[in-house]
């Protein structure tokens, strides 16, 4: 099971497990050459700064062997063979498709645009090469294509099912034109695409020259080998780390942006010896709002496999993670299985969430060996216009939050999935017609835990405008993320305008569309992680570390973690602190929390 | 603090010194200025005495050279004490002033975590933990005007907890500050009159460039290694006055260029990557010997293998290169690790599959063949095994015993179901796969085609490694420079005085810009011309290279764009921007003539040429050369007979077939069957194919 047979490929070069690994080195590398293309050539900040691409290596059947660790999307090849028979296919071809529905979860919304090249070797299939990058603008009703007032994917852009956009290394310029003359940008489309379609190309080379130097069959048996690699990882540790039995757990997004209603993700997880499987039947319905999420059957399965395997560095998201894991149950209409044509920009929202309710079922499973919850990023979109100058600004800017504990360690503070920088203060104030006025750690909203869950920030935005309007995507707040085994769920955040004045008002956290006038100040709060474990595990100095690092205050010291200070907050209580956690051992604590200490029943309803 | 004079060369004494100070070794590097001999050394460094290996040193080169310290003219200095103060945490004690509301700003950094897939990575506590972070009222705006005073009481009050909390030194970092720095200074002179015990480090003095927590880090390092590095120079002037050395010394730095000790002593943050760096332009120079455009240097140790590229002789600079787990924003030649080195561990995992590193058996108890302790194998301990190693390496400092180097392969045999000598090649095999997934990375960054590149091989192993390697990548070819065990050393003695000078402009490049550009290109002038002659004592001819940092309006990230000094004088806009739309275009393969262009930051680098000496040239060589032995040399799988020179043996012209092994004092050089090693007129053993390549590529 862990390492393919040893085949003869040629007089000289027997595919043993040295030169299996010399070409999946090389796959590795090629595929890291792909990425590194796509960021220096390509123009969106999306793409750059976001890191928000992907690229993979698939073999002749489709099946991913070699790719970037997002679960974003998976079951790359099938929507294409629909309509391109294998046996159809050339060398020199180009598919590309950015169509969620047609594509049947190859991509999960419409500004991901992918493009898979096949690769021959002397008239045979080796595989393919894919890549996508998230475009700047596609269409759709308002600039960057998401929108979290759509209620129909027909606002969020151009839909490209499966196309082929060149064949035989001739571009098909009739596609191209119909796709560039839909965006807001098409220099910065184009320059992108260019980017992409040359990162195809390169991957196609390098599967030429490994087939050339090691051979078709070596290069096939090397497929088969990573796969296998990643089933064995992964089946070895469900059986490590996983008894039998069937757990459920339901996680919940705010809101689905359009109305105050919440939704839920439920998975129930079920293993029985060799076999897991995993049922999201009991998800909410689709929502009218866009988190829906075209979820294909592999995405959940690539999640546990980076999270059970990510202490084996061999675990490698790929095909293998599917042949580890057996049936995956979606019901159509509902959330992670919507109708088209239901509106998807923000399914990172419900993506977010499905990892969650995984990791709910596992720490159900296994008496809570599983990471805490983590929020989900946040973005604020800012409209402005100065009537002075005449200058329209749009700000559109992630902010970090805080990620779950985990069974290890605490959970990263302020940080953006998988890996935006942020806008420097001073950046942000030359360029979008706003003053900085606080950019500081949210005290308190990292879940308290033995294992402290990581914290959002807070930042102060002072418009400067005559008027701007204000679209908001922050989660987490009604349905913080949740704590395990005696761990605390984060504390939500919130979004004001003109706090701490007689007119301060709160805004809902996901909606667009909110007036604000010159002068105004909006104060964005963001969620933490869940934490881990009791808080009282804590040990009191790590508590008064994250009280002179202003992760925790006083009070919460106190209160959540019974850690007393002296006077000074300087130094720690002893004896006090020991009083104090005796009898706040009293209060009984369940394997979950958000909020209050949950029951099984109401995780799992 | 110190005079610094550099002594004029007509009455100089005849040499120059390069010395490098490394985790192990201490190398020294001398060049006779009449003969152009080089002539090295080296010695273990002692890092609980610094100063005491150069003392050593120069004893040893009385001894064997008979070069008194008194005929030595120009010293050349690098050190690695800086790095190590941040890698092992031993710097001052900071207190960091920020704006309030902003104490942050070192934990909130940009969000980036320090790896993005990988689930174990942990953000690094700050250098100053948040405690010691005060916030102090005030605001400059995004245009430079004071929009909220400072206010000197909070001020006070900080310096005073500093103060009582028996602090070092303070960081000064105020948003916009790199616009006006009226606020950190009136830190500064308040710190003077009340703290004057204190080491005040503002930002806008560092690096004074726009990005709040960039320029903040970079001034916490500066300020975190300032008092160990200086303490370190003043001890280090001592010893050479001790040993009779009367030359003034200058310091490598991470730029690539050099300093005097007297600045060396303020401005640490500027040498702080200035042992790679001296290697890379070591390797600048023997590029521009070889006449290569585009070149990878490798330089493999005993516990990585760093990479740098140059290309039409200058080496690639950056911002942003990591100390330890902080990036510091400062113009550094551009050094890459890939990975690993002689003494990284191969092991079978669970999976029955070989794999290589990153665990190390570094120096202590460093490959099982140094008979010091270690019993698991290296990457050294393969070479060995295959035959390619005689029986003693580093100047004899360690001799080698292949049958521990056996033994420890034979363990991994075992395990993987092979024979020995295969797992030996096997463990190379895969060592240089690693490094192939690095390396293609970073060039396909740099957007560079291997194929037309030379791989110039330097450090105690990368010779040994370099030729598998550049197979593997099917490069043009291998160059082992004539001193490549001290290549960092000699690096220093051809470095030429060097400043950076940077100012953020935040303009777009329309005519009402024409005044501020002319202003500011001008200020960046003075202050180079003034830093050459003042500061570094500097009578010749000033070099003045200007650039700009530059990108299309709503781009998220900048280009730097060489611009000339006339064009920003004269507003030449058309210039500057079809220089920008060029480089563009170069990089990314499109570029938009149409759109608006902003100039983020000028900058300006102040050169002092140096007097480059000409190297003796290498005395022709024997045609063909005599080995000195024949060895059997596992390779390629099958039994190969591979002959055996001594370099010192090879003269200009001399040429070898592979297989066949060239020792060294300082290392071994592997030249594989197909290839052939050919000593040019400088000394270097340049190897390349012999047939087409059998390999990978088109």
């Amino acid at each position: 099971m862990s390492t393919a047979p040893p085949v003869a490929a040629g007089a000289n070069r027997p595919t043993d497990t040295v030169t299996l690994e010399l070409i999946s080195g090389a796959l590795q590398a090629a595929r890291a050459e792909m990425e590194a293309l796509i960021d220096r050539t390509s123009m969106s900040p999306f793409i750059r700064e976001k890191k928000d691409y992907f690229t993979a290596f698939l073999d002749a059947d489709g099946r991913l062997a070699v790719s970037t660790s997002l679960t974003l999307a998976g079951n790359l090849v099938e929507g294409i063979l629909e309509h391109y028979p294998r046996d159809t296919m050339r060398d020199g071809d180009l598919y590309l498709y950015n169509d969620p529905y047609a594509s049947r979860g190859g991509v999960s919304h419409l500004p991901d645009m992918v493009f898979v090249a096949p690769v021959f070797h002397g008239g045979e299939m080796l595989g393919y090469a894919e890549a996508w990058g998230h475009l700047w603008d596609v269409g759709g009703s308002v600039p960057g294509s998401i929108s979290p007032g759509a209620r129909s994917t027909f606002e969020e852009g151009i839909q490209i099912p499966p196309v082929r956009v060149m064949r035989e290394g001739v571009l098909n310029e009739e596609v191209w034109r119909i796709f560039t003359r839909n965006s807001r940008f098409p220099d910065m489309l184009s320059g992108d695409v260019k980017a992409i379609m040359a990162a195809c190309r390169l991957g196609k080379r390098r599967l030429e020259e490994v087939a050339a130097r090691f051979g078709a069959a070596a290069l096939r048996d090397a497929f088969a080998f990573v796969q296998a690699r990643s089933e064995a990882s992964l089946r070895q540790a469900l059986a490590r780390r996983v008894p039998d039995g069937s757990h459920a757990f339901r996680d919940w997004i705010d809101s689905d942006a359009v109305s105050d209603q919440s939704y839920s993700v439920h998975v129930r997880v079920t293993k029985s010896g060799d076999e897991v499987t995993l049922d999201f039947g009991a998800t909410d319905d689709q929502a009218e709002g866009p988190i829906n999420f075209v979820m294909d059957q592999s995405v959940p399965k690539y999640m546990l496999g980076l999270y059970l395997g990510m202490d084996d560095p061999q675990a490698r998201m790929n095909a293998g993670f599917e042949r580890a894991i057996g049936a995956v149950r979606t019901r159509p209409g509902s959330l992670v299985a919507p109708h088209f044509p239901a509106s998807l920009g923000l399914r990172s929202h419900t993506m977010i969430r499905v990892t969650g309710a995984l990791l709910g079922a596992l720490a159900r499973a296994t008496g809570g060996d599983a990471s805490a919850a983590s929020s989900v990023y946040v973005l604020y979109y800012l409209r402005s216009h100065d009537r002075r100058t005449g200058i329209f600004h749009l700000c559109i800017e992630g902010l970090s939050v805080g990620f779950g504990a985990r069974t290890y360690a605490d959970g990263l503070d302020a940080v953006y999935y998988v890996a935006q920088k942020n806008y420097p203060v001073e950046f942000a104030e030359m360029e979008f017609g706003v003053r900085i006025e606080a950019l500081r750690i949210h005290t308190d909203s990292g879940g308290p835990g033995r294992h402290r869950g990581g914290c959002g920030i807070v930042r102060d935005v002072r418009v400067l405008a005559d008027s701007a309007t204000l679209g908001l995507r922050l989660d987490n707040c009604r349905h913080p993320a949740f704590g395990v085994n005696g761990g605390m769920s984060g504390r939500g955040g919130r979004v004001i305008v003109n706090p701490d004045s007689p007119d301060a008002r709160t805004l809902p956290t996901m909606s667009d569309g909110h007036a604000l006038r010159e002068g105004d100040l909006l104060r964005i709060v963001t969620p933490g992680g869940g934490g881990w474990g009791s808080p009282l595990e804590r040990p009191a100095e790590v508590v008064l570390g994250d009280v002179l690092d202003g992760f925790v205050s006083v009070a919460s010291a106190r209160d959540d973690y019974g850690v007393v200070l002296d006077a000074s907050g300087t130094t720690v209580d002893h004896e006090a602190t020991s009083r104090l956690r005796a009898e706040l051992a009293k209060v009984p604590r369940t394997m979950f929390h958000r909020g209050r200490y949950l029951t099984d029943e109401e995780v799992t309803a | 603090m110190t005079d610094q004079s550099p002594p004029s060369p007509e009455v100089a004494p005849p040499y120059r010194l390069g010395v490098d100070i490394g985790g192990t070794f201490t190398d020294f590097c001398l060049l006779d200025v009449r003969s152009g001999e080089l002539r090295s050394l080296k010695v273990l460094s002692t890092p609980q005495r610094p100063g005491e290996e150069i003392a050593t040193g120069l004893r040893a080169l009385e001894a064997r050279h008979g070069v008194a310290p008194s005929e030595i003219a120009y010293f050349v200095h690098g050190t690695t004490v800086g790095v190590n103060t941040v890698l092992q945490r031993k710097g001052a004690r900071l207190w960091l002033l920020t704006t309030e509301a902003f104490e942050d700003v070192l934990e909130v950094a940009r969000l980036k975590m320090p790896d993005p897939y990988d689930l174990f990575s942990r953000r690094p506590a700050p250098l100053v933990p948040r405690e010691r972070v005060a916030g102090v009222r005030e605001r400059i705006a995004a245009d430079g005007t004071v929009e909220v005073p400072i206010d000197e009481a909070s001020v006070l009050a900080a310096l005073g907890r500093a103060r009582d909390d028996g602090a070092d030194g303070v960081v000064v970092s105020f948003l916009h500050a790199y616009r006006n720095p009226v606020h950190e200074q009136a830190v500064r002179a308040l710190a003077e009159r009340v703290a004057p015990e204190l080491d005040v480090v503002c930002s806008s003095e560092v690096w004074p460039v726009i990005r709040e927590y960039e320029r903040t880090v970079t001034a916490t390092i500066a300020a975190y290694v300032r008092t160990r590095v200086a303490d370190y120079l003043g001890s280090l002037e001592r010893s050479l006055v001790e040993a009779g050395v009367s030359a003034a010394p200058m310091i490598t730095k991470s730029n690539g260029g050099i300093m005097t000790v007297g600045q060396g002593k303020r401005e640490c943050a500027q040498m702080l990557l200035s042992g790679t760096a001296s290697g890379v332009m070591g390797a600048s120079w023997v590029a521009r010997q070889t006449g290569a455009e585009a070149v990878m240097s490798l330089d493999v140790g005993g516990t990585s293998a760093d990479v740098a590229l140059v290309v039409d002789g200058e080496p690639r600079h950056g911002v942003g290169e990591l100390i330890g787990d902080f990036p510091l924003y400062l113009p550094t030649v551009s050094v890459s690790s890939i990975g690993e080195g002689g003494g990284s561990i191969a092991w079978v995992d669970s999976h029955g599959v070989l794999n290589v590193g990153p665990e190390s058996a570094g120096s202590s108890p460093g490959p099982a063949c140094y008979g010091l302790g270690g019993e698991r194998p290296t990457i050294t301990d393969a070479f060995v095994v295959c035959g390619f190693l005689g029986d003693s390496l580093g100047y004899g400092a360690v001799t080698l015993d292949p049958e521990r180097a056996f033994r420890a392969v034979e363990s991994v045999a075992r395990a993987l179901g092979k024979g020995v000598r295969e797992t030996a090649e096997a463990i190379i095999r895969v060592a240089v796969s690693g490094m192939y997934l690095e390396v293609s990375k970073l060039l396909s960054r740099a957007g560079l085609d291997p194929r037309a590149m030379e791989l110039q091989a330097f450090g105690g192993a990368g010779p040994m490694i370099a030729g598998f390697l550049a197979r593997e990548l099917a490069m043009a070819r291998v160059v082992v420079p004539r001193t490549p065990g001290v290549l960092s050393a000699f690096g220093g003695l051809v470095a030429d005085l060097k400043n950076d000078f940077v100012r953020t402009v935040y303009r777009d490049l329309e005519a009402d810009a024409v005044g501020e550009l002319r202003a500011v290109v001008d200020e960046l002038a003075a202050r180079g011309v003034a830093w050459l002659r003042e500061e570094a004592g500097f009578a010749g001819e000033p070099v003045l290279e200007c650039s700009a940092d530059m990108r299309y309006r709503g781009q998220s990230f900048e280009i730097e764009t060489p611009l000339e000094l006339a064009w920003l004088r004269d507003g030449d806009l058309g210039r500057i921007a079809a220089a920008f739309h060029d480089e563009h275009r170069r990089l990314y393969e499109h570029a938009d003539p149409q759109a608006a262009v902003q100039v983020v930051n000028l900058r300006l680098v102040a050169r002092g040429v140096t007097p480059k000496p000409p190297l003796e040239h290498a005395p022709p060589g024997d045609r063909p050369p005599r080995p000195h032995a024949a060895r059997t040399v596992w390779l390629d799988g099958t039994e190969q007979r591979a002959l055996v020179h001594h370099r010192a043996a090879l003269g200009a012209g001399s040429a070898i077939e592979g297989p066949a092994v060239v020792e060294q004092e300082d290392c071994t050089t592997v030249v594989l069957g197909g290839h052939r090693a050919v000593v040019d007129t400088f000394g270097n053993l340049v190897i390349s194919r012999i047939a087409p390549p059998v390999a990978a590529g088109e």
